[in-house]
């Protein structure tokens, strides 16, 4: 399985994303960083077709997005937003059936799911009374068990604790692990080094870089991006990277 | 029986839905039969219980025998009968209508009405009885009543459009705007109307009733009713992804503009049906869902057929208090739904729900 992004381009109002370009495969975790408003949402609304780019295309195998029907694009690409709400009271057992709207048997397969992670006792909660990280490892859960090639997440470690957070991290790697390809979008720029194995930085708009993980997360980049001083180290194996304010010169 | 629904879990509440389902449509059932009992002229259940089964094909000539006179089997079979069954159809479409217009404008405080269909119908009615049209024979005040519901709904579908698709908040302030100016043509229609008679006329229209359709108004109106809930029903599980917001309905694979076309197009069609031969009956399409909601959970899989028998049953009973209120007068139907349901509806969200809509 092949994504691939050849000069995407998107503009509204005053704001214009782009050229964007970046591939990811199967087994991989492409990570999109940069700070508020850079354009890193519109890039993923792009990718799952709920906004249309105004120049360049993206297609998965050859096959161009625009061509697919939605529920090809669904048996392709999951999506994990950053919230969901239900106004009218769906169960949990409810919203994860519709994360599986495109899956024939369903109902069959959901219950293997509710066992696999162990969520019993949550099947029948109204979803709008579960806890915030409660709320995420459904969605997550049902981002997961769609069985698409890809998954797209939007910052999915916010509001939850160290625990499950951890918990969130580890599926994504077991994604990865699973020949599955996950483009995810994160502010921390410790658990873009921790999980990606490329990542994209964007500003304004613009891109800043584009590589490896190693490559692009390194001082120089960084403060292109953000205005504060970064230092890199390694510890125990992994890259550890600490933002500090900008000296006055 | 409340109390013991309060204390259910959502998970108690989809175990006993089964159970819940065969009560209330049991109770449906003896409600509307015994509702034939109720009238005017007294007849008694033993003569009312022979005439409805002398209308069995067949077999009905073994219990036609015993019926005393025949004038109280036309009242049965010309009169309560159409009345009765028209109040079932027009419940269960206004409840089955509210569930899937509160699913698709992801709101719990909209009804079928707010997307222009109450004031397209009164429109229609206004031009019939004000202006005194029959262009199209005897039945054109029902048949003015539903092109223009259906019109109006078709007009605030299409200023809504946006590049190809309707953003679901455009269309509800759009069915608002609308709606605003349609009742001012209505009001401005009627100020202007020469004679008083055709003003209290639609006044009552408006109230919405049930005891004046006959069976030759509620036949073709039950059939695309029928039709159009059956069809409904079968969307449940998109109108079940689109109420979490239309992008992650998309990203799940639902075709999301399509969806609203068909499920509008079938409210707005059964709908303006059943207001147009009853007028407004308020409130149904609003509250009968949230009830449904609360003893099953929120899935339109149970909403929906739910919705359809208790909003029958709601007006059958509306109707029983329409006829014993101030006997021998019957008070429009619209009227008791809403003194009546008002209270309900405010009494089962103290009661019943505790925090279920807190948020």
């Amino acid at each position: 399985m092949l994504i691939e992004a050849s000069s995407i381009e998107y503009s509204i109002n005053r704001f214009k994303l782009g050229p964007v370009s970046f591939s990811a495969k199967g087994g991989e975790i492409v990570g999109i960083g940069g700070p508020n408003g850079s354009g890193k949402s519109t890039l993923l609304r792009i990718m799952l077709r709920l906004l249309h780019p105004t120049g360049g295309y993206i297609t998965i195998d050859g096959k161009n997005l625009e061509e697919m029907t939605q529920r090809e694009l669904s048996r392709r690409l999951a999506y994990l937003p950053q919230t969901l709400f239900s106004p009218l009271n769906l169960s949990v057992q409810d919203v994860l059936l519709a994360s599986q709207y495109s899956l024939d048997k369903r109902s069959n397969k959901l219950d293997t799911i509710i066992n696999r992670y162990g969520i019993e006792e949550l099947k029948h909660r109204d979803f709008n009374s579960l806890s915030g990280g409660e709320k995420r490892l459904v969605m997550l859960i049902g981002a997961i068990s769609q069985d698409s090639d890809a998954i797209l997440m939007d910052e999915p470690d916010t509001f939850l604790d160290v625990d499950k957070e951890i918990q969130v991290m580890e599926e994504i790697r077991n994604l990865r692990d699973s020949g599955r390809s996950v483009i995810v979008i994160l502010h921390d720029l410790n658990k873009l080094a921790a999980i990606c194995d490329s990542v994209l930085m964007l500003k304004s708009g613009k891109v800043i870089a584009y590589g490896s993980t190693d490559d692009v997360l390194v001082p120089e980049v960084l403060e292109r991006i953000y205005s504060a001083s970064f230092r890199t180290e390694q510890v125990s194996g992994s890259m550890k990277i600490d933002a500090f304010p900008r000296k006055k010169s | 029986m409340f109390r013991t629904l309060r204390n259910l879990s959502t998970g108690e509440k989809y175990s006993r839905s089964g159970t819940l389902f065969f009560i209330s449509a049991l109770v449906l059932i003896i409600a509307a039969v015994s509702s034939a009992f109720l009238g005017v002229v007294y007849i008694s259940p033993i003569e009312v219980t022979k005439i409805f089964l002398s209308q069995i094909p067949y077999l009905g000539h073994y219990f036609s025998a015993g019926i005393d006179v025949a004038h109280q089997s036309e009242i049965i079979v010309y009169l309560r009968e159409p009345h009765i069954l028209g109040a079932v159809i027009i419940g269960a479409v206004l409840g089955v209508g509210g569930a899937v217009i509160q699913s698709i404008f992801k709101n719990p405080i909209t009804e079928p009405y707010m997307i222009g269909i109450s004031s397209g119908a009164a429109l229609g009615a206004v031009l019939s009885i004000a202006i005194g049209l029959t262009i199209l024979g005897v039945y054109t005040l029902q048949l003015l009543a539903f092109l223009f519901s259906a019109l109006i709904v078709g007009l605030i579908y299409f200023f809504s459009l946006r590049s190809g698709r309707v953003p679901i908040v455009y269309m509800l302030l759009t069915g608002i705007a609308v709606s605003v100016f349609v009742s001012s043509l209505v009001a401005f229609m009627l100020y202007n109307s020469p004679n008083l008679a055709s003003t209290s006329e639609v006044f009552f229209w408006l109230m919405g009733s049930v005891d004046t359709i006959t069976w030759a108004e509620l036949i073709p109106v039950a059939l695309l009713s029928i039709a159009s809930m059956f069809i409904l029903s079968l969307y449940s599980k998109e109108l079940d992804t689109i109420q979490l917001g239309e992008d992650y309905a998309r990203s799940v694979g639902v075709r999301v503009e399509s969806l609203k076309i068909i499920a509008l197009t079938l409210v707005t069609i059964s709908v303006s049906a059943v207001v147009s031969i009853s007028g407004l009956i308020g409130f149904v399409g609003l509250v009968v869902p949230h009830i449904s909601r609360l003893i099953h959970g929120g899935s339109n899989r149970k909403v929906i057929p739910s919705s359809a028998i208790l909003g029958a049953l709601f007006l059958i009973l509306a109707y029983d208090v329409s006829r014993l209120i101030i006997p021998p007068k019957v008070v429009p139907i619209g009227i008791i739904t809403g003194m009546i349901g008002v209270p309900f509806f405010i009494y089962l969200l103290r009661k019943l729900a505790g925090g279920y809509y807190a948020d």
